[in-house]
């Protein structure tokens, strides 16, 4: 079993190319181009018969690469670059194949590789991919085992087939443990909203139609106009920008990263609770409708009535949420946080906010005068705002007056501040695409907004969307109405784009609804739930949950197993003649071994004289259907003639004894 | 005894005890052996690596595919079993070479099921089988034989590690396999009839001559092919053959007794080179070794059996089972 198989290496080059394509953003050029390297080399070898490439080369290459690796490790991050590390040496060792243990380590390196991949891209794409890829791997072991095997991809595909049903077993009563010990991150470029706030940083989120959340609610979603999920409220401001106050800064970094297993909760959704899946993200902070209490899963409410993560947040999680009927009244330090400005910077705006107080007394008038205002100067709505100036806010007010929803939220929070009235930046999502197949609310990047939230005289926080003024569309249909022409959400494959084409947007409905189950059915199971279930339902099987477990898989085992080695039926002619020996084998004179048919029929005629003749005629008919030049009709008639001497033979048998 | 001859002796008993010696077997589950190789356990630790990355990453998928590699294990495990199963085997009959040169011992196999990539073995000899069908196949395995006497054959090892190479499915048969090494001819001097009856000294030297031509008569099969009359074939006479008188009868009678010398294989392996010389002259002969007579006779089939009386001599067949020096392996 050497690589000097000339049907191996095709596979392999399959096998590597589907892995190259799925692992493409984490692999380096330089090792994807070693990999070439290594294969074309091996396959010139095969087929050219060159020769081997010396020892010391491959050694040189294997610690220039090893080098460069090491000093690219930080760029990296560590996963990324053991995943680099294993392709160097996988492809190294194609080439450095001498005995049959290397050609075993190239096989089953590619099981690992493969799993690695599956650690990265999880969609029901690249699963496919993957398994298509598992079962190249299949077949090159089958290749190497049987090198003149016709159709090694069959065996692989019925070996495979002969271990699903045990693999869906496994899948569905295995309950995941949790985890053993912190890996390294899989520091993907995580997209999402970031902590501080610069007036463009959101559009910046615009461009991505990544997905984000997924909700599904038990009462029906929330109407459009309310459909408000924040992720962040930011209290600080520093002229620029706006940031995270230092408490919560401080809270932040007390919250340890739970490696706990990220339970979820079994059954039905409770009523007015929803249930969110969220992708992972560039920070803990995640989604929730206003005043969230959690019901299940691992996030936990933070003092700015947000949600956060427990776990890292380089996972997948779902988790369960209801909400608050009454938000708690926002203290004193609170008020005086909310206040706060920059001692200088944005004269005008200052200003103006003097006046605004000095005409309005009520804030909630005051608010709507500003929306007005908006609402009646020439406020455009653009991805493409002008740069700002030293003071952002003067610039946008009195001269650009253009810009996206971070900059209408940052100049209303200042202004409302220098009037005199408590408020605050709020990041999160606003709307999403409700999918109608699925039921439930598809949350993407491009949806990120940010609006204002002012305290009023009674110590409530109010929202005030300034968006709503100037692009009421936003609200009403997303980021597509409000910005049609100049949204290019991402990639042009996107399916996002042609979303006005009716048939292609069910069929984008049916496709997104098809990943959401996948994800919910398939990359959240834990059979830990089912379990949970099991002991609800009869309390005695609570404690036996491991023997339980033990006995389904034993079943399903031991049942393939058994069909698989059942010895199949005997040929007809043989089962012909088992009611006959079987009436023989009692007296104890079963056929000898080597003894004919004809002689063992005559040997009973002997014994039991009798049926002499009627055995004769027997093993004659017998012989005249096996050997003789018949046409198969004659062949079926002698067939049943014997059928019935046979039956005769043994009633008489049965009534001589 | 050491360790190693206990265990080995234990080893050959216990087999003897669950697979029987045949000459005709089928393959069943009791006598079928499988475990896993190297590559399996290799196997093995993939998965269990796959598990972890799986469990520290709480990923499913991850988890899938190494729940998919544990059951792949076990159904290749079964089908690993099951491309044995059923395999019926014949042992060739008995081999009769020259001692020090490769002896074809014969085994024919048969499946009702297609059984893939098989590999025989016994003692040394091994051979690679693609598949075997429902058609007997004859399979020729060169094994080497050392010393005269009867070979010493260990049990034929069927093997496969068909389809995943994660399991080997093996078999030890005897399958009653049967090969006898004749002394490899050596020239040496005949001492002549009646001096080593009456002094037992060295005696007149030289082979036996061909007599005076006497008279052509039919040839009959299996005569030699030196003793054909070539010119009268050739005049479209018909296939005769030329008989000699054979004036110095005497000097073919070989025995023991004739050769020189201590050493008894020595002995022996000049015999053979004079059966041989007769044998391929034509010449008929006697050979008595043990008390025991044989021909006078000429043609192959004599040579076979006085070559078979030479290499069965001093080796009762009971000794030859038990100095067996392969056992299971």
């Amino acid at each position: 079993m050497l690589l000097d198989n000339r049907r191996l290496l095709p596979l392999i080059a399959l096998q590597q190319l589907l892995l190259v394509l799925a692992l493409w953003p984490q692999l380096q050029l330089w090792i994807v181009a070693v990999g070439a390297l290594t294969l074309s080399v091996r396959a010139m070898m095969l087929w050219r018969g060159w020769r081997a490439p010396p020892a010391r080369a491959l050694a040189l290459l294997a610690i220039t690469g090893t080098l460069l690796l090491a000093w690219q490790w930080r760029a990296l991050g560590t996963l990324p670059a053991l995943i680099n590390l294993l392709w160097l040496g996988y492809s190294l060792k194609i080439i450095e194949v001498r005995r049959e243990r290397d050609i075993e380590q190239v096989l089953l390196l590619a099981f690992f590789l493969i799993a690695l991949t599956l650690v990265q891209r999880q969609s029901m794409g690249w699963t496919l991919a993957m398994a298509g890829a598992l079962w190249l791997a299949v077949t090159a072991l089958v290749t190497a085992v049987a090198p003149e095997q016709k159709q090694p991809w069959r065996n692989a595909g019925f070996s495979l087939l002969l271990a699903l049903p045990l693999l869906l077993t496994l899948f569905l009563v295995l309950p995941r443990l949790p985890p053993l010990w912190q890996m390294p991150t899989t520091s993907r470029a995580l997209s999402g909203l970031s902590e501080e706030v610069a007036p463009g940083d959101i559009s910046e989120l615009v461009n991505s139609s990544e997905l984000a959340f997924r909700v599904t609610f038990t009462d029906g979603p929330p109407p459009a106009n309310d459909r408000y999920f924040p992720v962040m409220r930011q209290e600080l401001f520093d002229g620029r920008r706006w940031r995270l106050s230092a408490e919560i800064r401080q809270w932040q970094q007390a919250q340890p990263m739970q490696t706990a297993p990220l339970q979820a909760s079994a059954g039905a959704l409770p009523g007015a609770s929803y249930e969110v899946i969220a992708e992972p993200q560039r920070h803990r902070w995640t989604l929730a409708l206003p005043r969230p209490r959690v019901v299940s899963g691992p996030v936990q409410v933070s003092p700015l009535t947000t949600l956060y993560r427990r776990d890292r947040g380089d996972q997948r999680i779902s988790y369960r949420v209801t909400s608050e009927p009454t938000a708690p009244k926002a203290d004193l330090a609170a008020r005086r946080l909310n206040l706060q400005l920059p001692p200088a910077g944005n004269p005008r705006a200052r200003a103006h906010a003097l006046t605004l107080a000095a005409r309005y007394p009520d804030r909630a008038a005051l608010a709507s005068a500003l929306l007005d205002e908006f609402r009646r100067e020439p406020f455009y709505y653009t991805l493409q705002p002008p740069q700002l100036g030293p003071d952002g806010v003067d610039d946008f007010l009195f001269n650009s007056r253009r810009g996206f929803c971070g900059h209408y939220a940052m100049a209303t929070a200042f202004v409302l501040r220098a009037a005199g009235i408590p408020a605050r930046l709020v990041t999160g999502y606003l709307g999403g695409e409700w999918n109608p197949r699925g039921n439930y609310l598809e949350v993407h990047q491009f949806d990120a907004h940010a609006w204002v939230e002012y305290l009023n005289e009674q110590g409530d926080w109010q929202r005030l969307d300034p968006t709503a003024a100037v692009a009421p569309q936003r609200i009403e249909g997303g980021m597509t109405a409000a910005l049609s022409d100049e949204f290019t959400a991402a990639d042009p494959l996107s399916l996002q784009r042609y979303r006005n084409w009716a048939l292609l947007n069910q069929l984008r409905w049916w496709g997104a609804n098809l990943d959401y189950q996948w994800t919910r059915r398939v990359l959240n199971y834990d059979a830990a739930l089912l379990w949970q279930q099991v002991g609800a339902r009869w309390p005695v099987l609570a404690s036996h949950t491991a023997w339980l477990i033990l006995a389904c898989l034993l079943g399903v085992a031991t049942l393939v197993g058994t069909l698989l080695l059942w010895p199949g039926r005997a040929p007809p002619q043989q089962r012909l003649w088992r009611p006959l020996r079987r009436r023989a084998a009692r007296l104890g004179w079963q056929p000898a071994e080597g003894e004919s048919l004809a002689s063992w029929c005559a040997r009973l005629g002997s014994l039991v004289p009798l049926l002499a003749r009627p055995l004769a005629r027997c093993a004659w008919l017998y012989r005249r259907w096996r050997y003789a030049p018949l046409s198969p009709r004659q062949r079926q008639r002698v067939w049943q003639q014997l059928q019935r001497r046979l039956r005769q033979t043994c009633r008489a048998w049965d009534g001589q004894r | 005894m050491g360790w190693r001859q206990l265990r080995e002796r234990w080893q050959r008993r216990w087999l003897a005890r669950r697979i029987p010696p045949a000459r005709q077997m089928t393959l069943g589950p009791r006598s079928l052996f499988i475990l896993p190789t190297r590559m399996g356990l290799l196997y093995l630790l993939v998965m269990i690596a796959i598990y972890l990355l799986g469990t520290n990453y709480q990923n499913n998928l991850v988890l899938l595919v190494s729940y998919c590699l544990g059951s792949l294990f076990m159904a290749a495990m079964w089908l690993t079993h099951r491309n044995l199963l059923g395999l019926a085997l014949l042992g060739g009959p008995a081999v009769l070479g020259e001692a020090g040169s490769q002896l074809p011992m014969r085994v024919t196999v048969q499946s009702p099921r297609p059984v893939q990539a098989l590999h025989f073995s016994l003692n040394e000899g091994s051979l690679w089988l693609a598949q075997a069908g429902s058609a007997p196949q004859c399979l020729t395995l060169a094994v080497q034989g050392l010393r005269r006497g009867r070979l010493p054959l260990g049990r034929l090892r069927v093997e496969s590690r068909y389809p995943l190479g994660l399991f080997r499915c093996w078999s030890l048969l005897d399958l009653q396999l049967e090969a006898w090494l004749f002394p490899k001819p050596l020239h040496g001097l005949l001492r002549s009839e009646e001096l080593s009856a009456q002094h037992g000294a060295q005696g007149q030297p030289g082979p036996a001559p061909l007599g005076d031509f006497d008279m052509l008569r039919a040839y009959q099969s299996g005569e030699p092919f030196g003793r054909i009359a070539w010119k009268q074939l050739a005049q479209g006479r018909g296939l005769l053959v030329k008989q000699f008188h054979e004036p110095r009868q005497d000097d073919t009678h070989l025995s023991l007794a004739r050769v020189t010398g201590t050493d008894l294989e020595q002995r022996l392996a000049v015999l053979a080179w004079w059966c041989g010389d007769y044998g391929r002259r034509g010449i008929p002969f006697t050979l008595t070794l043990a008390g025991q007579t044989l021909g006078p006779d000429c043609g192959p089939a004599f040579l076979q059996r006085c070559q078979l009386a030479l290499a069965s001599v001093d080796n009762p067949q009971a000794q030859a089972d038990e100095a067996s020096p392969y056992a299971a392996r």
